[in-house]
């Protein structure tokens, strides 16, 4: 059995006397798209930030069933792992192509010295490749500030899939969407996976996350709840007591992964 | 012990005017969110006006009282007149622009003190008793004690008003959040004017009384901000009291080295002590307190706009460079000698200003250490040939290596912070650099110049002094002129060419979004060591070239207010495009632009002052008309328009929908 792309083992994370975290742990099989939900304040993107190496934490955090612990946060990058976040967080000074251009691997120190003598150019066709994987190929040329707030979205997964990740963490990419965008962000998710990339899925949109995730897990003040195939955490009494509400379950129709 | 007891009760004189410079800073920071450079400069304002009232200088001569209500008068007005010009226009604006229009303030401030009273230090009218009390049985000015109460006085009746009154509640609810305290109906401009007030007042009281014990100099008086600095830092730029008590230590602490520094055991040359000892405390006191009270400022809820200009690309890079060197190379050989200097050393220059461009303008770091860095590489290529006969070409080389590993160093006690904070450190780096390295008569040129050894390889002179057909010997040659025209051309390339690389993208993204970075990859902290690498290198080769170019390198090269006038003077054009350096370059004393006014514009002697006063006004209403610098401004629109016309014609539009598609 091969390890997990991602695997978090035992993580808790506190912020004075607040335990924001506790105790969780999940594991990301490879090729799989993997759902976090939980109410507000339940600490999901807290997890994200110690899967990312932005805060400290206790246990442990594996990629690929390396331990990554101890890294920082570009370190972790290197060793296979992306992230976005809910505010986008975009490099404003740089273009959409360049914004994608950053995250692509890591040049050797040599390659960095010859090209500051030498016209650098911009692997324009891996670029267009990661852009056009996420349906906005025709965004190369524009500044981010230019873009409405969908066209930022794709453009921060677009950054984060950039480097080949073997996990990214996905931080309510579907917030701020309207359906018909956010049913087609669920399609090209599931299409990235063919590239063997897993991910961690966190929205509020339950019916995206049902739809689009192999597997859910719920998280409440800090800990997990339930975890399973999105059709038994449909089912589950105590997710729907916790979180859900029955008229959520009602207005939000899931289907099965497409 | 009695005498460290006398020597620490008359360091609570200029302590008390470092004390009210922090309480000026910590009142700018409170009241308007402003890093404040030019408190300083208040202090030495009012100790001229005072001085001036006092003289007779006007043609009138006041005593001793109305001289004092005059010059709080005024500081009133001064205080006002800044608020309108360089506060208010900028009242929504980064932290970094209220910086920068700070520093305008200051240069402006300092100038226009120095072309009306003059250059020379003056001494004041005494204001506070000049009795002596008996401590023990030494005698100490009773002046300095009632300076040091009157500032805690000052500090204890600021906290008293912030704390309990309406007022003081209205400056911190603006100061914790700005937005929120517009929408509970408070006026922050009027907050803000009132705390300028305020701070101008103390500082105006504190110049008069003790312009007579510190004595009243345009050049000393506004650098009393980096002490100040100091001490606010160790208030976190809140606490009064803090500040206060800081400062006054700071003062003390100055005056115990001055004592320790009589004595046999402190280290010393040939019996004469090591100075500006103080200077490197205060950098060091600088750095522990970043340490020691967190990494950054306490963090404002301000109405926040991008901090810094955009970057714009860099395109035809040798189409634009051909025409420009051309012209250089010409100029060198056709032009006159004293043109013939002035574009050498505007070559120079541009190289220095590339150093600016590559750790403000690409990472965002503000940083005012280059010119030390220069000078750094200035005296250590003059040095290792006359010390140690090491000449061109590794005695450059090591030179620029000596700039690079000092400027890591100062980047890398700089790691944790960024932005605004990081001129602190920089600006106490380059004060201490100046005065314990450039002062020392060994390492540095002490009170004298020191001559340089021309270049010169196998033989062939590369150096000022190389013979030039057709000139007859007339100096400067024009070899060295084309060998520094080669060097600035393609270390000009090398820095646009890095806007256009993955090193270049990389600063960009750390400039942007330094959270956002680390997690596309980019290894923050060595980005930035490596950032500081190649901008001190840059500033070590301007000063190896600005000591062949003059023949001489002396401390006053490269002084700290000249620093700040030429980071002014790249931020005004442009800080994030390599033209930007060219110009700064060619504006900077001694280089063509100030030839040119020196010649036909103004006032022969005093060129440096106006350089120092234009520059300082084109800040104020550059931030005010074109925030992001004049040169970026019509690159954007260039950008913009050449865009637009790519979408028009190729590719579909980006805004939300494809409707204009089919029209174009």
């Amino acid at each position: 059995m091969t390890a997990p792309a991602l695997a978090v083992r035992g993580v808790s994370v506190r912020y004075g006397g607040l335990r924001a975290v506790s105790n969780v742990s999940l594991e990301v099989p490879d090729g799989k798209i993997v759902g976090l939900i939980g109410p507000n304040g339940a600490g999901k993107t807290t997890l994200v930030d110690a899967i990312a190496g932005f805060v400290a934490c206790d246990g442990r955090v594996e990629i690929a069933g390396q331990d990554v612990t101890r890294l920082k946060p570009h370190a972790r990058v290197r060793r296979g792992l992306g992230r976005t976040w809910q505010a986008v967080e975009l490099f404003d000074d740089l273009s959409v192509a360049e914004n994608v251009a950053v995250a692509i691997g890591t040049p050797s120190p040599w390659a960095t010295v010859k090209e500051l003598f030498i016209k650098p150019t911009l692997d324009k066709a891996r670029v267009g490749g990661v852009l056009d994987s996420v349906g906005i190929g025709h965004l190369f040329e524009a500044m981010p500030t230019e873009l409405s707030e969908g066209q930022r979205k794709l453009v921060g997964i677009a950054r984060a899939f950039a480097g080949s990740p073997r996990v990214v963490c996905l931080d309510e990419p579907a917030a701020g969407l309207d359906t018909s965008e956010t049913r087609a962000l669920g399609l090209q998710l599931r299409g990235l996976t063919s590239g063997g990339t897993s991910m961690l899925l966190i929205d509020h949109d339950i019916g995206f996350v049902f739809g689009t995730c192999d597997h859910v897990v719920v998280v409440e003040f800090g800990e997990v709840i339930a975890e399973g195939p999105p059709h038994e955490i449909y089912a589950n009494e105590r997710v729907i007591e916790a979180y859900l509400g029955s008229s959520a379950l009602r207005t939000n129709d899931p289907g099965g992964p497409s | 012990m009695q005498t460290i007891l006398v020597f620490a009760l008359l360091g609570l004189g200029s302590g008390a005017v470092i004390a009210a410079v922090a309480i000026g800073v910590v009142l700018s920071w409170r009241g308007t969110g402003s890093f404040n450079l030019a408190a300083g400069a208040s202090v030495m304002v009012a100790g001229y006006m005072f001085w001036a009232f006092r003289t007779g200088f006007f043609r009138f001569t006041l005593d001793t009282w109305p001289a004092v209500i005059a010059t709080l008068a005024f500081m009133v007005l001064y205080a006002v007149v800044i608020e309108l010009l360089a506060v208010r226009p900028l009242r929504t604006a980064s932290p970094l622009a209220k910086l920068v229009a700070s520093l305008g303030v200051l240069l402006l401030s300092q100038a226009l003190v120095q072309v009306i009273f003059g250059t020379a230090p003056l001494a004041s009218p005494a204001v506070l008793p000049d009795d002596v009390i008996v401590v023990g049985d030494v005698p100490v000015p009773v002046a300095q004690l009632i300076l040091a109460a009157g500032v805690s006085l000052l500090a204890a009746g600021l906290w008293l008003i912030y704390r309990f009154t309406r007022f003081g509640l209205a400056t911190r609810a603006s100061s914790e959040n700005e937005v929120a305290a517009v929408l509970a109906g408070l006026e922050p401009s009027s907050i803000s004017v009132m705390n300028s007030i305020l701070a101008n007042l103390g500082a105006g009281m504190v110049g008069i009384a003790a312009a007579p014990i510190v004595g009243i100099s345009a050049t000393t008086i506004p650098l009393l901000i980096v002490p100040a600095l100091a001490a606010a830092l160790f208030a976190r730029f809140t606490s009064f009291g803090i500040a206060c008590a800081a400062g006054l230590a700071i003062g003390v602490g100055e005056s115990l080295i001055f004592y320790a520094s009589t004595k046999p055991w402190f280290p010393n040359r040939n019996g004469v002590a090591l100075s500006g000892v103080q200077p490197l405390v205060v950098f060091v006191l600088i750095v522990v307190a970043l340490w020691w009270r967190g990494s950054s400022l306490p963090q404002r809820g301000d109405l926040r706009e991008r901090s810094l200009p955009r970057v714009p690309k860099q395109e035809q890079l040798a189409r634009r460079m051909v025409p420009m060197v051309a012209a250089c190379a010409i100029a060198l050989v056709v032009l006159p000698s004293e043109f013939r200097q002035a574009v050498v050393t505007g070559l120079v220059g541009t190289v220095l200003c590339l150093s600016f461009i590559v750790i403000m303008g690409y990472v965002g770091q503000l940083s005012v250490v280059q010119l030390a860095l220069a000078g750094i590489a200035g005296f250590g290529v003059a040095r290792l040939s006359s010390r140690y006969g090491i000449g061109f070409p590794l005695g450059p080389l090591i030179a620029v290596v000596m700039a690079l590993i000092v400027g890591v160093v100062v980047g890398v006690s700089a790691l944790r912070v960024r932005g605004v904070t990081l001129v602190v450190v920089t600006l106490a780096a380059a004060v201490a650099v100046e005065k314990f390295v450039f002062a020392n008569p060994d390492w540095g040129g002490g009170q004298t110049a020191v001559t340089v050894e021309q270049p010169s390889i196998f033989g062939v002179s590369l150096g000022t002094d190389a013979g030039f057909r057709g000139l007859g010997g007339d100096l400067p040659s024009p070899v060295f002129g084309l060998c520094a025209l080669v060097v600035t051309a393609a270390l000009y390339a090398f820095v646009a060419n890095l806007r256009r690389g993955e090193l270049g993208r990389r600063m960009l993204a750390v400039r942007s979004n330094e959270r956002a970075a680390a997690a596309a990859g980019v290894n923050v902290r060595a980005l930035k060591v490596a950032a500081f690498a190649i901008s001190s290198a840059l500033a070590g080769v301007a000063g190896v070239l600005f000591a062949y170019d003059f023949g001489t390198v002396s401390t006053s090269m490269f002084d700290v207010m000249t620093a700040l006038s030429v980071v002014a003077s790249v931020y005004v054009l442009g800080v994030t495009v390599v033209q930007g350096a060219v110009l700064g370059g060619f504006g900077m004393v001694g280089a063509v632009v100030p030839l040119i006014l020196q010649k036909w514009v103004l006032p022969q002697n005093q060129v440096g002052l106006y350089v120092q006063l234009l520059i300082g006004a084109g800040l104020l209403l550059q931030l005010r008309f074109y925030p992001d610098g004049i040169l970026i401004a019509s690159a954007t629109k260039r950008e913009r328009r050449r865009v637009e016309r790519l979408r028009g014609s190729a590719t579909p539009p980006v805004q939300p929908a494809n409707q204009q598609g089919v029209a174009a």
